[in-house]
């Protein structure tokens, strides 16, 4: 979960302002899941409970029975939105696949298999604040029922394409929180 | 210079898959951005990060991240032997297997060959960013469409350190003077490089440790590429499909 951290200077956010919240991340959200260290490898998802910095907590809706999913926009700081990937950062983002673009989510292969999606695959991502077309990966690191939807940057061909942020709505506190959504193929 | 065996050690636990390492090899070797149509198939990496999972479900799952460039063969290196073009040359005085772009004819027999997947094909010319090639690193040269390439220790960082001995009137190198890009940029210090036949290096050690392993070892390349982990899944990926299928991980 990318959380916005104001640190340096950076102003702090107001809550639900996602301008505001786009802007923090700009300038070095953090992740709250943990920082990446020495025998912590990463972890790609993280939906973590009000207050708790290591216990993984449920997704909203992704428990209730009601097949609903919750899309969580990850990203890396200083790497979101309708910014197209930097010449150099073109080596993480496009010429391997070590971090996913704008335009790529990831599900739980038991998501996936549930809307009838596989690898690779072209998806739609629908929230109430309108949909998405994604390339979907399947990873078991996903947490089943949520729709890891990677917030940018975007490559060059993607470029013009919808910002995965305005499908996404901002929490109170004015972090990137869960949105009730649903995987569709497209 | 007196002889050496340069190789590195990666250490598996250490690395967190930030890619500062394949940034700083592509800015070092004077690799070109990705052009717009380029995949991890058609890039040019001369080193990249894979991610790799244990499989295991959501929140158990493990993931590890493995920085592979060339693993530097010591015994036959498949490129090599199949390039009809003599373009991949083992310099015997640092066990360097490195790539001559202007021998290269673009056939890419030696990507098939690799068994690492560490090799590159320049399928477009290389562009820069109008302001950027100002940037570019005046010690390597860039190679033209229609060659292969790959990792070499950063060569030009070794001409460097030999200059500066020679000017200093000593005859051999003085290993601070020669740490690969790799090496400097890693935030975590995962990756140690040396000279594996002093055995008093910080590499050699590395490399002798319980943890240490290599990766397809079965084809007896005798890569001077090691890596360590303490996780048993990931020493378990590096080693032959057959001996998995047995269900005889490497812990034996």
């Amino acid at each position: 979960m990318l959380r916005p951290e104001p640190r340096g200077g950076t102003a702090e956010c107001s809550p639900g302002d996602p301008a505001a919240v786009r802007s923090a991340m700009m300038d070095g959200a953090w992740w709250v899941g943990g920082e990446p260290g020495p025998g912590r490898p990463c972890v790609t998802s993280v939906l973590l409970a009000e207050g708790s910095a290591d216990d993984a907590g449920a997704a909203p809706d992704a428990t209730a029975g009601d097949g609903r999913l919750a899309v969580l926009p990850v990203g890396w700081k200083s790497a979101t939105g309708m910014a197209a990937v930097p010449a150099l950062a073109g080596k993480l983002y496009q010429e391997s696949d070590l971090r996913r673009p704008g335009g790529h989510a990831s599900v739980n292969p038991a998501t996936a298999g549930a809307a009838g999606l596989a690898e690779g695959l072209a998806a739609r991502v629908v929230t109430g604040r309108g949909s998405i077309e994604v390339v979907l990966h399947v990873d078991a690191g996903v947490m089943p029922g949520v729709i890891e939807l990677s917030s940018g940057p975007l490559t060059r061909r993607a470029t013009g394409a919808r910002d995965p942020l305005s499908i996404c709505e901002a929490a109170a506190d004015g972090s990137w929180g869960s949105t009730p959504a649903s995987l569709e193929a497209v | 210079m007196k002889k050496h065996r340069f190789g590195m050690v990666i250490d598996l636990d250490r690395c967190s898959g930030c890619g500062a390492c394949m940034v700083a090899c592509a800015v070092e070797s004077n690799v070109p951005p990705a052009a717009e149509d380029a995949t991890e198939h058609t890039g040019i990496t001369w080193l990249r990060v894979w991610r790799a999972a244990d499989g295991d479900s959501f929140p158990r799952g493990d993931v590890a991240h493995i920085p592979m460039m060339c693993q530097q063969c010591g015994n036959e290196a498949p490129c090599v032997s199949v390039c009809p073009q003599n373009a991949v040359e083992v310099d015997r005085d640092t066990g360097i297997v490195g790539q001559v772009p202007q021998r290269c004819l673009g056939c890419r027999y030696c990507m098939a060959a690799c068994p690492y997947h560490a090799r590159s094909f320049n399928w477009h010319d290389p562009r820069w960013e109008e302001g950027s090639e100002r940037l570019l690193n005046p010690g390597v040269s860039p190679r033209m469409r229609g060659v292969a390439e790959k990792c070499n220790f950063c060569h030009g960082r070794l001409h460097e350190a030999m200059q500066k001995a020679a000017a200093q009137g000593r005859d051999d190198i003085d290993p601070a003077d020669y740490v690969p890009a790799c090496v400097s940029a890693c935030p975590e210090q995962a990756i140690v490089f040396g000279d594996l036949d002093d055995a008093g290096s910080d590499v050699a050690r590395s490399a002798g440790g319980t943890d240490a392993f290599r990766f397809l070892p079965r084809l007896g390349t005798e890569p001077k590429v090691y890596y360590r982990s303490t996780r048993r899944w990931v020493r378990a990926m590096a080693q032959s499909s057959l001996e998995k299928r047995n269900g005889d991980a490497n812990d034996a």
